[in-house]
C-alpha cells in the first residue's frame, strides 16, 4: 500500500504533468499561425504500476497505479500527405514557371497589337496592292521599301528580344542557387540536431518542423528526391547526387559566364552538370533550352520563308529603269533580315517582257498574302495553346496542393477551438490533483496532529 | 477554414478583375492566350478585311480609267461621226473641188486630233499605249515638203517592251481585271485601220478620187469605236456591282471580327453583378463564421 506521502507524491506528479499538458497546448496556441508549425500534443501514460500482493497483503489481487507520467511531447504530423503535398507543388510550380515564360514569349510577339507583324504583314502586302496600281509612282514605291524594312525590323526584334530573354531566364536560375545551398547546409545541420536528439531520447520538434518547411520549399524550387532514414536523418537527392545526406551537403556552383553568356551549373564535388528536370528550376530550364529556341527557330524559318517567296518572284522581275532586278530580302552578317536595296526605283513592279512600267510582279508579290498569314498565324497559335495549357496544367495542380495543404492543415494545423478544450481538460484535471493534495495535506493533518492526542 | 476563405476571396478577385479588364477595354481578347482558337479567327478575319478593303481601292482605281478611257472613246466617236459627216458630203455631186479643197483640210486637223487623241495619257501612262511610258506609241510619218502625215504606226511596231502588255489588278480573291486598252488593237487590228482610214479619206478627197469605199470604213469604224466603248462601259459597271458585294462582304468580316473580339457587355454585365453577389456574400459568411469560436462560450 502507498503511504499518504506516496499519494501526495502521486498528486504533484498529476499537477505537473497536466501543467505540463497546458504548457504544450499554450504553445500550440502562441503558434497557431507560425508557417509549417505542427501541434504538438503531450503523450501521457500510466507510471509503472506497483504490484499487489506485497508481503504485507497476501489476499489483494491487481495492481497499484501509480499515477500518471508524461512520456513525450510528440507533434502530429502526416508524412504520406507531407509526400503528396510536395510533389503537386513541384508539379505546380514547374507548369506556373512555364507559364510565366511563356507569357513574356507572348509579350515579345505583341499580337493581337494592330502593329505587331500581322498587322505589319497586311500592310506590306497592301503596300504592293497599291503599287499594283501605279508602278511608276515614286510614293507607293517607297512604301513597298519602308513596309518591307518594318516587317524585317519586328522578325528581328523578336528574334533578338527572345535571346535577351533566354539570358534573363538564365540568371534567373543562376539566382536561385546559393538560396538551394544555403538550405542544403541548413538541412545538412538540423540533420545532425535531429539525430542526435532522437539517439538520446528526445523528441526535436521545432527542428522536425523546420526541416519540414525547408523541404517543402525545396520541392517547390526543383525534383528532389527525400527518403528518410531510421535514425530521423533525411537523404535529399537531386537526379542521382545527393544533395544532403546526414551532415554533409553538396553545393552547386554557378560558373562565369561563358562567350555565349550562359553558365552550366554544375556540381561542386565531381563537376558534373546539374539536371533540372522539375520544380520551378525544371521549368526554367524548359523555358531557357526547349521552349524560347523553338520559338527563335519557327521566327527564323518564317523571316527565311518569307524572304524566298518575294525573292522568287523578285528576281528577274524588273526596276523601273528596266534593269533585271535583283534579290528583295536579304540576311546580314549578323543574321538579321533587312532589304538589299534602299532606291524605290529598285523595286521589281513588272515581270521581264512586260515593259518596265507593268505591274504583274506587285500583282504577284501581293498574292502571298494568305499563305505567309496561315505560316505565321501558326506561331502565334502554337504559343497561345502552349501558354493556355500550361496555365491551366499550373492551376489544376495549384489546386490540387491547395487541397493537401487544407488535408495537412486538418492533421497537423492547430484548431484554437480543440487547444480551448484541452486547455480546460487540463485545467480541471489541475484542479482535481490540487484538490487531490488538499484531500491528502488534511489527511496527514489529521495523521500528524491530531492522532495520538486522546483525552487531550 | 480560413485559408479556404482566403484562396476563395482571392479567386472571386481574380475573376471581377478578368471581367472588369473586359468591361473597359471592351475587348474580350487581349492576347492570344486568352482564347488561342478566337485569336486565330480574329487574326485571319483582319487579313480577309484588309484584302477586301484593298480590293475596293483597286476597284475605284480600275474605275478612273474606264471612266477616263470611255471619255477618250467618245471623243474619238465624235470625231468620226464628223469624219463621216464630211465624207458623205464630199461624195455629194454638188461639190466641186475647191470645196473638196476644203473638206480634206478639215479631215487633214481631224487626222491630226485622232493621234493625238490616241496619245492621250492616264495618270502618268499612255491611256492606249500599254506598259511603254517613255514616248508615244503611234508615230506619225509626215512628208517631207507639206508635213503632212502619210501613215501612222504603232512606233516601233511592238518591238518595245510592253507596248502591247496590259496592266491588271486583282478585284476578287484570284480574279484580276484589265487596266488599260491596247491602241493596236482597237485602232490598227481591228476590222479597219482607223488612221490608214482617216489618210486614205483624206487623201481622196483632195484628189477628187470616188471614196465610197472609205466611207463603207468610216461607218465600220463608227460601229467598232460604239462596240469598244460599250464592252470598256460594261467593265465599269461589272466593277461597280462588284464593289457593292466587296462591301457587304466587309461588312461581314468585320461583323464576324466583332463577336470573337468585343466584350459581349450585356454578359459582362451580369457577371460582374453575380462576382459582387458572391463576394459580398462570401465575405459575410466567413465575418460570421470567424468571429465564432470556443472563446465565446467558455466562461
Amino acid at each position: 500500500m502507498m503511504n499518504l506521502f506516496g499519494l501526495m507524491n502521486l498528486g504533484q506528479n498529476a499537477l505537473s504533468v497536466q501543467q505540463r499538458g497546458l504548457e504544450v497546448t499554450s504553445n500550440n496556441i502562441a503558434n497557431v499561425n507560425t508557417p509549417g508549425y505542427s501541434r504538438q500534443k503531450l503523450h501521457m501514460v500510466s507510471s509503472e504500476p506497483m504490484a499487489l500482493g506485497s508481503y504485507s497483503e497476501a489476499t489483494l489481487a491487481g495492481q497499484y497505479g501509480t499515477g500518471v507520467s508524461a512520456d513525450s511531447v510528440n507533434r502530429i504530423r502526416d508524412m504520406y500527405l507531407d509526400n503528396r503535398f510536395r510533389e503537386a507543388g513541384q508539379d505546380a510550380a514547374m507548369w506556373q514557371a512555364q507559364r510565366d515564360g511563356l507569357g513574356q514569349v507572348e509579350g515579345i510577339f505583341m499580337e493581337l497589337g494592330e502593329d505587331a507583324v500581322n498587322g505589319q504583314l497586311d500592310a506590306f502586302w497592301g503596300s504592293w496592292q497599291n503599287l499594283e496600281q501605279d508602278p511608276q509612282s515614286l510614293a507607293y514605291r517607297q512604301e513597298v521599301l519602308s513596309r518591307g524594312q518594318a516587317v524585317a525590323g519586328s522578325l528581328n526584334r523578336i528574334g533578338n528580344e527572345l535571346d535577351d530573354f533566354r539570358m534573363v531566364v538564365q540568371d534567373m536560375i543562376a539566382a536561385e542557387i546559393p538560396g538551394i545551398n544555403a538550405m542544403a547546409d541548413r538541412i545538412a545541420a538540423l540533420n545532425v540536431n535531429i539525430r542526435e536528439s532522437l539517439a538520446m531520447g528526445n523528441q526535436p520538434n521545432a527542428e522536425l518542423d523546420e526541416r519540414d518547411l525547408l523541404l517543402d520549399e525545396l520541392s517547390g524550387l526543383a525534383d528532389v528526391q527525400i527518403s528518410h532514414k531510421a535514425n530521423g536523418t533525411v537523404i535529399v537527392s537531386l537526379n542521382e547526387h545527393n544533395l544532403v545526406q546526414e551532415g554533409e551537403s553538396m553545393h552547386m556552383v554557378v560558373p562565369p559566364k561563358g562567350a555565349d553568356g550562359f553558365a552550366d551549373i554544375y556540381w561542386g564535388h565531381d563537376g558534373s552538370s546539374v539536371r533540372f528536370e522539375g520544380g520551378k528550376l525544371g521549368g526554367m530550364v524548359t523555358v531557357r533550352d526547349k521552349i524560347i529556341p523553338d520559338y527563335i527557330n519557327q521566327v527564323e524559318r518564317f523571316g527565311d520563308s518569307i524572304m524566298d517567296s518575294v525573292n522568287t518572284l523578285h528576281n528577274g522581275g524588273l526596276e523601273l529603269s528596266g534593269a533585271v532586278a535583283g534579290d528583295f530580302f536579304q540576311r546580314s552578317a549578323s543574321g538579321d533580315l533587312e532589304t538589299v536595296f534602299n532606291n524605290p526605283l529598285m523595286v521589281a513592279a513588272a515581270i521581264a517582257g512586260e515593259g518596265r512600267a507593268g505591274n504583274s510582279n506587285a500583282l504577284a508579290i501581293s498574292q502571298l498574302r494568305d499563305q505567309m498569314h496561315t505560316e505565321y498565324s501558326k506561331i502565334v497559335t502554337n504559343y497561345a495553346q502552349e501558354a493556355d495549357e500550361a496555365g491551366t496544367m499550373a492551376t489544376m495542380r495549384s489546386a490540387t496542393q491547395a487541397n493537401l495543404d487544407t488535408e495537412r492543415q486538418s492533421v497537423s494545423g492547430v484548431s484554437l477551438d480543440e487547444e480551448m478544450t484541452n486547455m480546460v481538460k487540463y485545467q480541471h484535471a489541475y484542479n482535481a490533483a490540487a484538490r487531490l493534495i488538499t484531500t491528502v495535506d488534511e489527511m496527514l493533518d489529521t495523521v500528524i496532529n491530531r492522532m495520538g492526542r486522546v483525552g487531550r | 477554414m480560413i485559408g479556404n476563405f482566403i484562396s476563395d476571396i482571392a479567386r472571386i478577385n481574380d475573376q471581377g478583375m478578368k471581367n472588369q479588364r473586359k468591361i473597359s477595354s471592351g475587348l474580350e481578347i487581349t492576347k492570344p492566350s486568352d482564347d488561342p482558337v478566337k485569336s486565330s479567327r480574329v487574326l485571319y478575319l483582319r487579313t480577309k478585311i484588309d484584302k477586301v478593303q484593298q480590293f475596293q481601292k483597286n476597284i475605284d482605281h480600275l474605275s478612273m480609267w474606264t471612266r477616263q478611257t470611255n471619255t477618250l472613246q467618245d471623243s474619238m466617236f465624235d470625231t468620226f461621226l464628223r469624219t463621216q459627216e464630211l465624207a458623205e458630203r464630199g461624195a455629194s455631186q454638188t461639190m466641186n473641188n475647191d470645196q473638196r479643197a476644203d473638206l480634206a483640210a478639215e479631215l487633214d486637223s481631224i487626222l491630226e486630233q485622232f493621234v493625238e487623241l490616241s496619245n492621250e495619257k492616264i495618270e502618268g501612262y499612255y491611256a492606249f499605249g500599254g506598259n511603254y511610258i517613255d514616248a508615244p506609241p503611234f508615230v506619225a510619218t509626215r512628208d517631207a515638203v507639206t508635213n503632212e502625215i502619210t501613215s501612222v504606226t504603232l512606233d516601233p511596231a511592238g518591238a518595245t517592251e510592253g507596248i502591247s502588255s496590259q496592266r491588271t489588278e486583282e478585284v476578287l480573291e484570284g480574279q484580276t481585271e484589265t487596266v488599260n486598252e491596247l491602241g493596236a488593237d482597237l485602232f490598227k487590228n481591228g476590222p479597219v485601220d482607223y488612221f490608214d482610214t482617216l489618210i486614205a479619206l483624206r487623201d481622196d478627197m483632195r484628189n477628187n478620187v470616188n471614196h465610197d469605199t472609205n466611207i463603207t470604213n468610216v461607218k465600220t469604224a463608227i460601229n467598232d469605236i460604239n462596240a469598244n466603248l460599250a464592252r470598256v462601259a460594261g467593265r465599269h459597271q461589272r466593277m461597280e456591282t462588284l464593289k457593292f458585294r466587296l462591301e457587304d462582304a466587309e461588312l461581314d468580316y468585320t461583323a464576324a471580327k466583332a463577336g470573337y473580339e468585343e466584350t459581349d457587355y450585356v454578359k459582362a454585365v451580369m457577371t460582374l453583378q453575380r462576382d459582387q453577389q458572391a463576394y459580398e456574400a462570401t465575405l459575410a459568411m466567413g465575418a460570421k463564421i470567424m468571429q465564432t469560436s470556443l472563446l465565446d462560450f467558455l466562461r
